[in-house]
C-alpha cells in the first residue's frame, strides 16, 4: 500500500525583508495509513512548517517551498488548485494547532466554527450540522449545551478539545497534532493526552503528532522522526528510537530526561544553541555542537541512511561503524 | 441575547431617523409651493407649467422686520412684498408712491401727506392713515428697533383723515422723503393684534406675496394678482424665489448652469467667466459702498496728531491697489461719491492724494515716535481682503509707519470698535437711495468707531444739514462739512470706492439694478 | 435582559451629567467671548439706553445664575428658548435643519462605506498590489484634500462642464450626490486606511490560518471570517465621525448652499445669539451621547467578549 503522505526533499525558505531563513533542508518523511508518527525537535527546528507546508498553509509572502515534493494519497500537494485543496483541508487533512486561545476566532461561536468545517465538505443545513456539531462536542468530552458559547468561555483546556472537535469534524484521514498540549498545564495535559489516545483507539486514521515533549510520543506513536535544523536527523519505531538511539543529538535529547526513580544524576545536556535557521553551518548541520565532529562532518552533509529494521540515521559515524 | 440586542439598536436607529425627520417641517408659515423632492428650481424648466425667477445673494435674512437689523439683501427682496410712500430713481428723484402727493410746513416741522385710495394689504386690511400711524411710530417710539435713531426725531403721527396722515417732528429731517423711501407700510391692525410675529407672515402692499421661508434654504414669494399698480405692465412671473449662496464661486457656478436668474455680489475676478457664459449678462457699475478706516485719535494716540493722519492718508496708492488688485472699484477721494448727496468732482480731486514723500514728510515731523499701529479688519469687506490690506501695510511701512494687521470674526471686531480699542478699524458702508445720512449719522454725529476726535465745526455742520430739507442747500452744508473732513484727515480714512456687479439671465426683463447694490425685481418678466 | 436594562440606564444617567455640563459650559463661555448679542443687534451708533432696553428685552440683564436657571428650566419643560436674531423658537429652527444635516450624514456614510469597503478590504488582502498602491493614494488624498477645494471642484466638473448635476441646494435627490461625495469622500479616506491594516492584520491571525486549514475558501473568509474581526476598530471611527458630521458640516454646507445645522451654529455664534448656541450644542451633545451609547451597543452586540458593563 502507497504511503498516505509521502515528503521527499522537501525544501523551505522564509524570506523576510533581511534575512532568508532555510527552515527544512531536504526533509523526507512518510506516514502509512492507520499509522501514528510523532515528529520531535527543538523549538524552531521546523516542525510547524512542515505541517503547514503538507496543507499548503504557509505564510502568503513570507514562506517559500523551493523544492522536494508532498504527495498525499498518491496526489502532489503542491500542484493542486485552491479547489482541491480546499476539499482536501479540513476533510482528508486536519490540523489541531498549539495555541488553543488564538487559534479560535473570538468573534464566532465554537458552534459555528465546527458547523464551518461541517457544512463546507458536505451537504448538511444549518441545522443537522449543528446537531453534528454538538455529538463531536460530546465526543470530546464538552457538554452538548456549550454549542452557543464562546471561545473566551472556556478554559484552555477546553479550547483545545474544541480545536479537536473540530479537526476531526469530516473523519480526516490524516490529523495533524501541532503541539496541542505545549500551552497547556500537566494536569490538563494529561487529560487532552487520554482524550486524544481515545479517539486514536476508536478510528482508523493516520496522525502526525508534532512535539517536543518525547514522553507524549511514547504514549500516542508507533514510528518517531527526530528533526534538527530542518532536516530528519533519525527516524524508526518507538522502541527503537528510544532504547537504542544512533544520533547524539537524539542522544542528548534522551539523556536529558530526568529520571524519576533511581539515582539522581546531573541531567545531560547538549552544549552549544540551536542552530539559527538565518546563518545554518555547512555539511551536517548538527556539527558544531557534536562531540565526534570529524572534518568529513563539517564539508559534507550525511544522508538519511537505513541501519537495519527500519531505523534511520543521518550521520558518518553510524555509518562508518556498519 | 445578541439577537434581542441587535433587535432594539435597530428600533433605536429607526426611531432617531424618524424624529429627525419629523422633527422637520416646521417652517414659518405654511409652506405653500416648496421646492419637493423631485423638482429643481432650474431657470431653464417650468416647474408644472409656473414661470419661476430664482435670485440668489450671499446672505440669508433673518429678520424680516424691515426696522430690525436688515441685512444688505433684505433691501432687495422688500421692495417685492412691501409698498412705500414715496419711490426714488437712487439718483434723489423722488416720485408717489403709496402717497400721491405731500407737502411740507415753512418749519419744516410738519410733513403732510395724501395716500392712495383702494390698496389692500394682503391680509385684506385696508391701506389708510392708520397704516402710516402705526407704521412710523412704531419706528419712532420703540427704542429696541435697530432703525429707530432714523425716525426718534418725529413726535407723532396724525391721521387726520383716512388717507391724510401728518407727521409732526421734534426738529427738521432733512432725509425725509428719502428714508420713507426704505421704510415699507405695514397694515396697523396686524401689527397691533400680533406685535412682531406678524412678520411671520409679512403681510404688505406689494406686487409680491409672501409665501414661506426655510431658514438658510429659500424664501418664495407669489405674484399678487390684485396689486394696485400693475398698470399694462403685470409680470408674466407666477413666483419669485430667493437664496442665499455665501460661497461667492457657487453662486457664480450656479448662474453659469442656468439655476439661477440673477446674482449679486459678484467677485471681479469672476466677471470673466461669466460675462462668457451664453444667455448671461453681467452689469457693472461704479457703486456707492465705500469702505474705510477709522483712525483712533485719542489722547496719546499716534492719530491724534493731524500730520500723522494726513501721512497715512498720503502714503496709499488707492489707484494702484484698485488697478492691480481689486481689478474693479475707484479710489475714493472724497467721503461720498458720484450720484450721493454732497458729492464734487472738482473738490475731490485736492484730497486722498497718493504722495509717498509728502507722507515720509508729514510722519517725520509728527509725533510719531515708531510705536506699533494696530490695524483690525474683519474679511470680506472688499474683495481679496488680505491681499488689499497687505498692500496698505506695506505703504505703511514705507512710509515709516510700523503696523501690525489683525483679521478677526465679527461680533469681537465690533466690540472692540466700540471701546476704541485699535488704531485703525477697517470696515464699509454703503449709501442707499442717493443719501449719506446712515453714515453721517452713526459715525459723524455720533463716534460710534469711539475715535475720540471731536471737530465741532464739522458736527455743527452736519447737524444744520440733517435738518435741512432743501435738498440743494443741504448739498451745499454737506460739502463744506466734507472738506473740513478731508482737511482734517480725520475720524475716517476714506479708502476705496467698490463697483456694484451683478448678473442676469437674458431671460429676464424689467429688473432695475441700481449702484447702491439694490435690486427691484418688482416687476421682472421673464421669456 | 437585565443587564441590558441596568446598562441603559447607567448611561442615560451619566448622559443627564454629560448635558448638565454640556450646558454650563455652553453658557458660560459664549458669555466669556467679547461681543453683546444686544449690541450686535443695534446700529453703531446705538445709545447706552438702547443697549439696556434690547438687553432686557432679551432677557439678558438677570443675573447669570438666574438666566442659567431659567434656560435649565425652559429646557426641562422641553423648550429650548428663543432665538434673540431670528426671533423664533430655538426647537424650530434647530429641528427644522436636523432633517437636512441628518440626510447628508446617512449619505456620507453610504457613500463612505461604499467606497471604503471594498478598496480597505481588497489592499488588506492585497498588500503590496497595485490596488493597495491606488487605495493608498487615495487614502492620502481623501485626508489631505480641503472640502472646500473638493466641493468646487465637484461643482465645476459636474455642475457647469457636464451640466448632469445640480451646483447648490436641497431638495431632491441629486442636490445630495455632490455634498454627500464631498463630504464622504475624506470619511471613506479614513476607514480604507483602517479597513486596510485590520484586515492585514487579521489575516495574519493564527485563527484564520487554523479557517483556512478547515477548508475554507478564501472568498468566504475574506467577507465573513476575517471582516467581522477587522471591522471592529473601524465601527468606533465611524461612530466619532457620524457624530462630527451630525454637528453639521460647516463647510460643505456653504459651498453647497445646504441648509444644515453647521451654517445655523455658526450664524449663531457670529451674531452671540446665546439661547440658540446654548441649544445647539445641547442637542449636538445630545446626538453625540445617544452614537455613542449606540456605538457601545453595536460593539457588544459584535464582540461577545465585551460585556456591557
Amino acid at each position: 500500500m502507497a504511503p498516505l503522505l509521502e515528503i521527499k526533499d522537501l525544501h523551505v525558505e522564509y524570506k523576510t525583508g533581511r534575512a532568508t531563513a532555510k527552515a527544512l533542508n531536504g526533509i523526507n518523511l512518510t506516514i502509512e495509513r492507520g499509522e501514528a508518527l510523532g515528529l520531535v525537535g527543538e523549538t524552531g527546528a521546523g516542525k510547524t512548517t512542515i505541517a503547514l507546508s503538507a496543507l499548503k498553509l504557509l505564510p502568503r509572502e513570507v514562506g517559500n517551498i523551493t523544492g522536494g515534493s508532498i504527495l498525499f494519497d498518491g496526489k502532489s500537494v503542491l500542484d493542486m488548485n485552491h479547489k482541491s485543496l480546499e476539499e482536501m483541508r479540513g476533510n482528508k487533512i486536519s490540523m489541531i494547532f498549539q495555541n488553543p486561545l488564538s487559534s479560535l476566532n473570538p468573534l464566532f461561536t465554537v458552534g459555528e466554527q465546527i458547523s464551518m468545517v461541517i457544512r463546507k465538505h458536505e451537504k448538511l443545513s444549518k441545522k443537522e450540522a449543528a446537531k453534528r456539531a454538538q455529538e463531536l462536542l460530546e465526543l470530546v468530552g464538552i457538554a452538548k449545551y456549550r454549542l452557543d458559547d464562546f471561545p473566551h468561555q472556556f478554559s484552555g483546556g477546553m479550547r483545545q478539545r474544541v480545536g479537536i472537535a473540530a479537526a476531526l469534524a469530516c473523519n480526516p484521514e490524516l490529523l495533524i497534532a501541532d503541539e496541542p498540549t505545549t500551552a497547556l498545564d500537566v494536569t490538563i495535559q494529561a487529560q487532552i493526552l487520554e482524550l486524544m489516545k481515545e479517539l486514536q483507539r476508536k478510528r482508523s486514521s493516520s496522525l502526525l503528532m508534532i512535539t517536543h515533549n518525547l514522553g507524549i510520543i511514547a504514549e500516542l506513536c508507533q514510528k518517531v522522526a527526530v528533526i534538527y535544523a530542518g532536516t530528519i536527523i533519525e527516524y524508526g519505531t518507538v522502541e527503537e528510537v528510544f532504547t537504542n538511539p544512533r544520533h547524539w543529538y537524539t542522544k542528548g535529547l534522551l539523556g536529558a530526561i530526568p529520571n524519576l526513580s533511581g539515582p539522581r544524576n546531573r541531567l545531560a545536556f547538549i552544549p552549544g544553541n540551536v542552530a539559527n535557521a538565518c546563518l545554518l553551518p555547512d555539511g551536517c548541520k548538527f556539527h558544531p555542537r557534536c562531540n565526534s565532529c570529524t572534518d568529513r562532518c563539517r564539508k559534507e552533509v550525511p544522508p538519511l541512511q537505513e541501519y537495519g529494521s527500519g531505523h534511520l540515521v543521518a550521520c558518518f559515524e553510524r555509518e562508518e561503524a556498519n | 441575547m445578541r439577537k434581542r440586542i441587535i433587535c432594539c439598536l435597530l428600533a433605536a436607529v429607526l426611531g432617531i431617523g424618524t424624529l429627525s425627520g419629523c422633527g422637520g417641517g416646521t417652517k414659518s408659515s405654511t409652506p405653500g409651493t416648496n421646492a419637493e423632492g423631485g423638482t429643481e428650481t432650474s431657470a431653464g424648466k417650468k416647474e408644472g407649467g409656473e414661470n419661476v425667477v430664482t435670485f440668489s445673494m450671499s446672505e440669508d435674512v433673518y429678520t424680516w422686520d424691515p426696522m430690525g437689523q436688515p441685512v444688505v439683501p433684505f433691501y432687495s427682496i422688500q421692495l417685492l412684498i412691501y409698498d412705500m410712500l414715496v419711490r426714488t430713481d437712487h439718483a434723489g428723484n423722488y416720485e408717489p408712491g403709496l402717497a400721491t402727493e405731500w407737502s411740507v410746513s415753512d418749519d419744516g416741522l410738519d410733513w403732510t401727506f395724501k395716500l392712495r385710495q383702494g390698496v389692500k394689504f394682503h391680509n385684506g386690511e385696508d391701506f389708510n392713515a392708520d397704516s402710516v400711524k402705526a407704521t412710523l411710530e412704531r419706528g419712532a417710539f420703540n427704542n429696541t428697533l435697530n432703525m429707530n435713531f432714523l425716525w426718534s426725531d418725529i413726535e407723532s403721527v396724525e391721521a387726520s383723515d383716512e388717507y391724510t396722515a401728518v407727521i409732526h417732528c421734534k426738529k427738521p429731517i432733512g432725509d425725509m422723503l428719502n428714508q420713507l423711501t426704505y421704510m415699507p407700510m405695514l397694515p396697523a391692525k396686524a401689527l397691533a393684534e400680533q406685535g412682531e410675529d406678524m412678520f411671520k407672515t409679512s403681510p404688505g402692499t406689494g406686487p409680491w406675496k409672501f409665501v414661506s421661508w426655510d431658514p438658510g434654504n429659500e424664501a418664495v414669494f407669489v405674484r399678487n394678482d390684485d396689486y394696485w399698480d400693475w398698470g399694462d405692465q403685470k409680470s408674466n412671473v407666477d413666483k419669485i424665489i430667493y437664496k442665499p449662496i455665501s460661497e461667492d464661486t457657487t453662486r457664480v457656478s450656479s448662474m453659469r448652469t442656468g439655476e439661477f436668474d440673477l446674482i449679486s455680489n459678484i467677485p471681479p475676478d469672476q466677471v470673466d467667466v461669466l460675462s462668457g457664459t451664453d444667455g448671461v449678462t453681467v452689469d457693472s457699475k461704479p457703486g456707492t459702498t465705500i469702505s474705510w478706516m477709522a483712525l483712533q485719535s485719542g489722547q496719546g494716540k499716534p492719530f491724534a496728531d493731524k500730520n500723522v493722519r494726513l501721512a497715512l492718508t498720503h502714503a496709499i496708492d488707492r489707484k494702484l491697489i484698485v488697478e492691480s488688485i481689486l481689478g474693479s472699484g475707484s479710489p475714493a477721494y472724497w467721503p461720498v461719491m458720484e450720484g450721493v448727496t454732497g458729492y464734487d468732482k472738482d473738490l475731490e480731486s485736492k484730497y486722498n492724494q497718493y504722495d509717498p514723500e509728502l507722507a515720509k514728510k508729514l510722519l517725520k515731523e509728527s509725533s510719531y515716535k515708531g510705536e506699533e499701529i494696530y490695524f483690525m479688519a474683519i474679511d470680506g469687506k472688499v474683495p481679496r481682503t488680505k491681499e488689499v490690506l497687505q498692500a496698505v501695510m506695506s505703504m505703511m511701512t514705507e512710509a515709516g509707519f510700523n503696523v501690525k494687521l489683525e483679521i478677526m470674526e465679527g461680533a469681537t471686531f465690533v466690540t472692540k470698535r466700540s471701546a476704541g480699542d485699535y488704531d485703525i478699524a477697517f470696515s464699509n458702508v454703503f449709501y442707499n437711495n442717493g443719501s449719506p445720512w446712515r453714515h453721517m449719522i452713526t459715525h459723524w454725529l455720533s463716534d460710534s468707531c469711539n475715535t475720540q476726535l471731536e471737530n465741532p465745526e464739522i458736527t455743527s455742520l452736519l447737524t444744520e444739514a440733517r435738518q435741512t430739507i432743501d435738498r440743494s442747500k443741504q448739498d451745499e452744508l454737506l460739502k463744506q462739512a466734507f472738506t473740513l473732513m478731508m482737511e482734517d484727515g480725520g475720524r475716517m480714512c476714506y479708502f476705496i470706492n467698490l463697483d456694484t456687479i451683478n448678473a442676469y439671465s437674458n431671460k429676464l426683463s424689467g429688473v432695475k439694478l441700481y449702484n447702491d447694490t439694490i435690486i427691484d425685481l418688482s416687476r421682472v418678466m421673464k421669456n | 435582559m437585565q443587564n441590558f436594562m441596568q446598562f441603559m440606564v447607567k448611561r442615560l444617567l451619566s448622559a443627564v451629567i454629560v448635558l448638565f455640563g454640556v450646558s454650563i459650559v455652553a453658557f458660560g463661555l459664549m458669555r466669556l467671548a467679547p461681543g453683546n448679542p444686544a449690541a450686535l443687534m443695534l446700529p453703531d451708533n446705538a445709545t447706552v439706553e438702547q443697549i439696556a432696553a434690547v438687553e432686557a428685552k432679551m432677557g439678558l440683564n438677570k443675573p447669570l445664575i438666574q438666566q442659567y436657571l431659567i434656560y435649565i428650566g425652559d429646557v426641562l419643560h422641553g423648550n429650548l428658548g428663543t432665538s434673540i436674531f431670528f426671533n423664533r423658537s430655538c426647537g424650530e429652527l434647530i429641528f427644522g435643519r436636523l432633517p437636512a444635516t441628518g440626510l447628508l450624514t446617512f449619505a456620507a456614510v453610504v457613500v463612505s462605506i461604499l467606497v471604503s469597503f471594498p478598496m480597505g478590504i481588497i489592499s488588506g488582502i492585497k498588500k503590496g498590489s497595485a490596488i493597495d498602491f491606488f487605495s493608498m493614494v487615495f487614502a492620502l488624498l481623501g485626508m489631505s484634500m480641503s472640502q472646500v477645494w473638493l466641493g468646487l471642484l465637484f461643482i465645476l466638473f459636474f455642475g457647469v462642464f457636464m451640466g448632469v448635476l445640480p451646483t447648490q441646494g436641497y431638495g431632491s435627490f441629486r442636490n445630495l450626490i455632490l455634498p454627500a461625495l464631498t463630504l464622504g469622500l475624506p470619511l471613506a479616506a479614513l476607514v480604507t486606511r483602517m479597513l486596510r491594516s485590520g484586515m492585514y492584520e487579521v489575516l495574519e491571525e493564527d485563527y484564520i490560518t487554523a479557517t483556512k486549514a478547515r477548508g475554507i475558501g478564501n472568498f468566504k473568509i475574506y467577507t465573513r471570517y476575517a471582516l467581522k474581526n477587522a471591522l471592529l476598530p473601524t465601527i468606533t471611527i465611524i461612530g466619532m465621525q457620524i457624530g462630527q458630521l451630525l454637528a453639521g458640516a460647516i463647510i460643505v454646507e456653504q459651498v453647497f448652499g445646504w441648509p444644515g445645522l453647521g451654517s445655523l451654529t455658526v450664524k449663531a455664534i457670529n451674531m452671540r445669539d446665546f439661547p440658540l448656541i446654548q441649544s445647539i450644542l445641547l442637542v449636538t451633545a445630545s446626538l453625540f451621547v445617544i452614537i455613542n451609547i449606540l456605538v457601545d451597543i453595536i460593539y457588544v452586540a459584535v464582540d461577545p467578549r465585551m460585556s456591557l458593563n
